[in-house]
Order: C-alpha cells, then sequence, then structure tokens
C-alpha cells in the first residue's frame, strides 16, 4: 500500500515539474511575442528587419568584454524534420556579425553532417545577400574529401569579417583519436617519423593537442556551447576540446529562437569568469 | 573530522519521504561532483581560505552519506586540480596538509570501512604529489581494495587530458614493448587505460556554485551523463540540493538512455584476443605494484 502511494506522488510531482515547464516557457515564448508586436505597431516607419538586425547587434555587442571566437551549436535531434536550417543560418548570420570566427553544429547522430550539408549550403547561399556569402568559410569536414590541411581562408581586401562553419558528429568525438594513432603508427612503421611522432618517451599534453589541432584543421577550442532543450548534456562533443567550454542553454526549442535570445547568451557568456585552476 | 560519520543521519521526516519517493524512480549508479565554492564561501564569510576547504571536506562526508541514503553506490569527486598547482605555494601546501591529514585518518578507520564496504580509489597522476602524500594515498587505495559495497573516487592531480595523454602513452609502450599490435590501437582501448577504466560510467555530473563548464573533469567519460549545475556553494550544499539533482537526471532518463545506446553502438569495437586481454591484465598488475611501491616510502 505505501508503496503504491509512494510511487503516485513520485508520478505526480513529475507530472506538475513538468507542466510547470511547459507553462513557464510558454509564457516565456508569449511575452516576447507580444514585446514584438507592440515595438512593430508602435514604430513610426517599418525599417528593414536585416538592417535593424545588424544595428541591434552592433550596439549590444560593442560594450562586451569578450566574444568567443569558436561557438558550438549542440542540437539535440532524432531526424531532419527536426532541423530547422533557417535558424541555423540565422545562428550563422548573427555570429558573423558579432564577431565570431567560427560556428561549428553538431549532433550525435551526424544527422546535419550527412544528410543537410548541402540543404544547409544552399538555404545560406539563398538566405544572405552575395557579400555575406563571400564571408562563409566551410571547414575541412565539409564535402568528405575537401583539403585537410586546415582552412583556408578566401583572399580579401582589406577588413572583413568571416566565419568558418563545421559540421561534427559523435564519429569526430572519438573517432579522431583512432585517427590519430593510426597515423602515428603509420609514421612509426614507414620511418616518416621525426621528432613529432609519438612515442612513450617524448608524449605530452601539448604534442596530443598539436597533433588533433592539425586533424581538426586548426580549429580553435569553443569556448561556448550553446543547446536547446533542458537537458545539459555533451552528447560526446569533442571531448579533448571542451574542458573550458561554458555550456548555455539558448531556447527550449529551435523555432523559439530569436536574435534577443542569441544576443542574452553572449551577454551571459561574457560575464563568465575563469579562473584556470587558480 | 572524519570520513565516515558515526552517528545516525539525522533526517526529519519530510526529508525521509522525500528520498523513499525520489527512490520510486531511477537512481544515478554513478554520480560525480565538482565542488566549487569553498573560497568564495570564505570570502562571503569573512574567514580564512583554509577554513573554506575544511568545512568543505565536511561538506563532503555529508554528502558521500546521503548518497548512501539515495542509493547512490559510486562517487567520484574532484579534489585537486593539476591547474591547481598554480595558486599560491601557501594555498598549495595546505591542501596538500589537509590531504595528508585526511587520508591518516582514513587509514585508523580502517575497520568501519571494511565494515561499510567502501572502497577508495584516487584518480589523477600521483607522481606529482609530494612522496608521503603519495605513500598515505596509495596506502588508502592497498587497504579498501576488496570491498566493494560502495565506492568513492578522489581525483587528486587530475585533469581529463592529462589522464587521456597518459592512456595513449600506455598504449604507446605496449605497441613498442610488442605487446600489441597495430590494431589493437583503438579510441576504446584508451577508455580500457585511463586512470577510472575500473570505474562505471558516471550517469550524473553535479557542479556547484553556478559554473557551468567542465573544468578539463572526466572529458572522456562523459558522453552520455547528465549534467546538473546548481547555484549553491559546495559549503552550503544541501540534501535537497542533491534530491534535486537526483530529480533532474530522472527527467532526463530517457534521453541518456539512447545516448548511451548510440555509444554503445557507434565506438570502435574492442578486438577480442587474448594478447589484448594479457595487455590489460598485466597494465592491472603494473599499477598494483606500483602503489604497493609508494605506500613503501620511508
Amino acid at each position: 500500500m505505501e508503496s503504491v502511494l509512494l510511487k503516485v506522488i513520485w508520478y505526480l510531482v513529475h507530472l506538475i515539474v513538468n507542466l510547470f515547464e511547459t507553462i513557464y516557457y510558454f509564457g516565456l515564448e508569449f511575452r516576447e511575442n507580444f514585446h514584438n508586436f507592440i515595438t512593430n505597431i508602435t514604430k513610426d516607419k517599418p525599417s528593414s528587419t536585416k538592417e535593424s538586425e545588424l544595428q541591434l547587434i552592433e550596439s549590444s555587442v560593442q560594450d562586451l568584454e569578450k566574444i568567443p571566437k569558436h561557438i558550438i551549436v549542440i542540437l539535440n535531434i532524432n531526424n531532419e524534420k527536426d532541423v530547422d536550417l533557417s535558424q541555423l543560418t540565422n545562428l550563422i548570420y548573427w555570429s558573423m556579425n558579432s564577431g565570431v570566427n567560427f560556428i561549428s553544429f553538431y549532433d550525435y547522430k551526424g544527422i546535419v553532417k550527412h544528410q543537410l550539408a548541402s540543404s544547409l549550403h544552399h538555404i545560406i547561399s539563398k538566405k544572405l545577400n552575395i557579400s555575406d556569402n563571400e564571408n562563409i568559410v566551410w571547414g575541412p569536414n565539409y564535402l568528405k574529401g575537401s583539403n585537410s590541411d586546415g582552412v583556408k581562408f578566401p583572399h580579401r581586401n582589406g577588413y572583413r569579417r568571416h566565419i568558418v562553419i563545421n559540421l561534427y558528429s559523435s564519429d569526430d568525438g572519438y573517432g579522431k583519436f583512432n585517427e590519430l594513432l593510426t597515423d602515428e603508427l603509420y609514421k612509426k612503421a614507414t620511418n616518416f617519423g621525426d621528432d613529432e611522432t609519438l612515442n612513450s618517451r617524448n608524449i605530452t599534453i601539448d604534442k596530443v593537442d598539436r597533433k588533433l589541432s592539425k586533424l581538426f584543421g586548426n580549429i580553435p577550442d569553443p569556448e561556448l556551447a550553446i543547446y536547446f532543450g533542458n537537458i545539459t548534456c555533451t552528447a560526446g562533443v569533442l571531448p579533448w576540446h571542451i574542458r573550458l567550454t561554458e555550456f548555455i542553454q539558448i531556447a527550449y526549442k529551435q523555432h523559439h529562437l530569436s536574435l534577443d535570445k542569441y544576443l542574452r547568451v553572449l551577454h551571459k557568456y561574457a560575464r563568465c569568469e575563469q579562473r584556470f585552476g587558480k | 573530522m572524519s570520513w565516515i560519520r558515526e552517528e545516525e543521519l539525522k533526517l526529519s521526516w519530510i526529508e525521509n519521504l522525500a528520498i523513499k519517493v525520489i527512490k520510486q524512480g531511477p537512481i544515478p549508479r554513478h554520480v560525480a561532483f565538482i565542488m566549487d565554492g569553498n573560497r568564495r564561501w570564505a570570502s562571503k564569510l569573512n574567514i580564512k581560505r583554509s577554513e573554506g576547504h575544511k568545512v568543505g571536506f565536511e561538506k563532503l562526508s555529508e554528502a558521500l552519506q546521503w548518497c548512501l541514503e539515495v542509493g547512490i553506490q559510486e562517487v567520484t569527486v574532484y579534489a585537486f586540480s593539476i591547474e591547481n598547482f598554480k595558486r599560491s605555494q601557501e594555498e598549495v601546501d595546505t591542501l596538500m596538509s589537509l590531504a595528508r591529514e585526511k587520508f591518516a585518518k582514513l587509514l585508523e578507520e580502517k575497520e568501519k570501512l571494511r565494515e561499510k564496504g567502501i572502497k577508495i580509489r584516487v584518480i589523477g597522476n600521483l607522481d606529482m604529489l609530494p612522496k608521503d602524500v603519495q605513500k598515505t594515498l596509495a596506502e588508502a587505495m592497498l587497504l579498501t581494495k576488496d570491498n566493494n559495497r560502495s565506492i568513492l573516487n578522489v581525483a587528486f592531480a587530475y585533469t581529463s587530458r592529462d589522464e587521456i595523454t597518459n592512456s595513449i602513452k600506455t598504449i604507446m609502450q605496449g605497441y613498442e614493448d610488442n605487446e600489441l599490435l597495430p590494431e589493437d590501437l583503438t579510441d576504446t582501448l584508451i577508455d580500457k587505460c585511463l586512470y577510472t577504466s575500473e570505474c562505471s560510467d558516471v550517469d550524473l555530473l553535479v557542479r556547484t556554485s553556478g559554473e557551468n563548464r567542465f573544468s578539463d573533469f572526466l572529458l572522456w567519460q562523459i558522453p552520455s551523463t547528465v549534467f546538473y549545475f546548481t547555484e549553491a556553494l559546495w559549503p552550503d550544499f544541501t540534501l535537497w540540493n542533491l534530491l534535486a539533482a537526483v530529480f533532474y537526471y530522472q527527467r532526463c532518463h530517457v534521453h541518456k538512455k539512447s545516448l548511451k545506446q548510440h555509444f554503445s553502438k557507434t565506438r570502435t569495437a574492442l578486438s577480442k584476443s587474448s594478447r589484448l586481454e594479457k595487455f590489460l591484465t598485466s597494465l592491472e598488475d603494473k599499477r598494483y605494484a606500483k602503489l604497493v611501491e609508494m605506500s613503501k616510502f620511508v
């Protein structure tokens, strides 16, 4: 009897919390939509949205103490339908204009990487204008078999913002260590080895870091990981690279994503103080 | 202040009820803690940092008791990171003498540990520690190695990158000594040579004091781990914080299970050869012999 009662309480508590959470997120969305609605009708003349977005980004980014160089977006998705490519394009566009140089998308099943890469490519080139498109560099893991010597930036005149896009799946986390071991063995076996070739006497953290960095096309470690939903979990994202990464929730669902939410995350990140063990 | 509390846990009726209720759902087998906030707590109260660390240790023994009560069988704590060596000499010395004192105390509690079946493992690069600290840690591990009811892993002189590098080093050594063939060298073999090779998978990782990063802790081991962070500073951590973490774990449980399945399916399979088995057994023996040697330091 007692155990049945306890079980019932357990179910009830979970149910109530789920319910409150739904109401909470619904309320947040409602507030934001209502706010946007009011600002839109009270505006004198409707300005082009792209332009006002850029202004908003510029004004809210300029007093931030730090901007992440590399943002990794963790997507919790089960199939292609769960992905909103235009929202991913927004993330790229906002990041590019906030001064972020690298943006990576990770889902452990590799749905974006293996099934949606060309659709994403297509949507980006359609949604963004020509000069924005010129600033986008696809990382070495887009389209297998492309160059592996790292990211090559297109030649450009003067100062222009660029952003490098990478797509990752769980294979990139542990699998890259397989590649690393195979590479080193090959060098040992064929006498192509030099001082840098790993052996049990000369191995150091820095050496492993350099080798992995090469395999990853010299991307810097992501300083910020953003995720959707209420589950905080690495889902196996690049184990070597996330030791100092801040994990911050951006929105409950992909279609809830907005520029305001994105900027709020950048502000939250800028306030994080890192002590590096000290 | 000792590791194992003599007195029975005194809980109010509502705390008892909450524990009974939460046990109706899935309980994480293995919980890891990043016990952050001792120094901030001390400066908040305007007392010495070393006091903060002491109170932090007391909180640990309290939290261990709660974990047992809730049914958590294995606990890992991040006690001292390799990066912490960069702190002031004074603070490093304080932390080392705290470790000396607490582990010496542990050795006195031999009988109690056996009675309760508690096994202590220290994970980390022990070579970086003073010889006498190494000795005490090794003794504690050897003393409790046959206990198996509950397990406490203490990460000391630990970072995840150091651990992964060390594991690759072990594998390279095996290859150079002709104990391994090229096809044995896989990412899954890295798992088997980590300091945590004998630990079970971490189900839930709790970080206090509002930080939401891993700070080089168990990075390799946590692909399907639920990460819970709380604003509470470690000395202020309560049973309710722990229950909230477990509750959160239960809410994420389905997602966690599918992640776990994914990784058990997609990680490279370990070749089933007697060669590999022999290598791993001999690694275990070597590590054991090293502990024995450490414990003999005079």
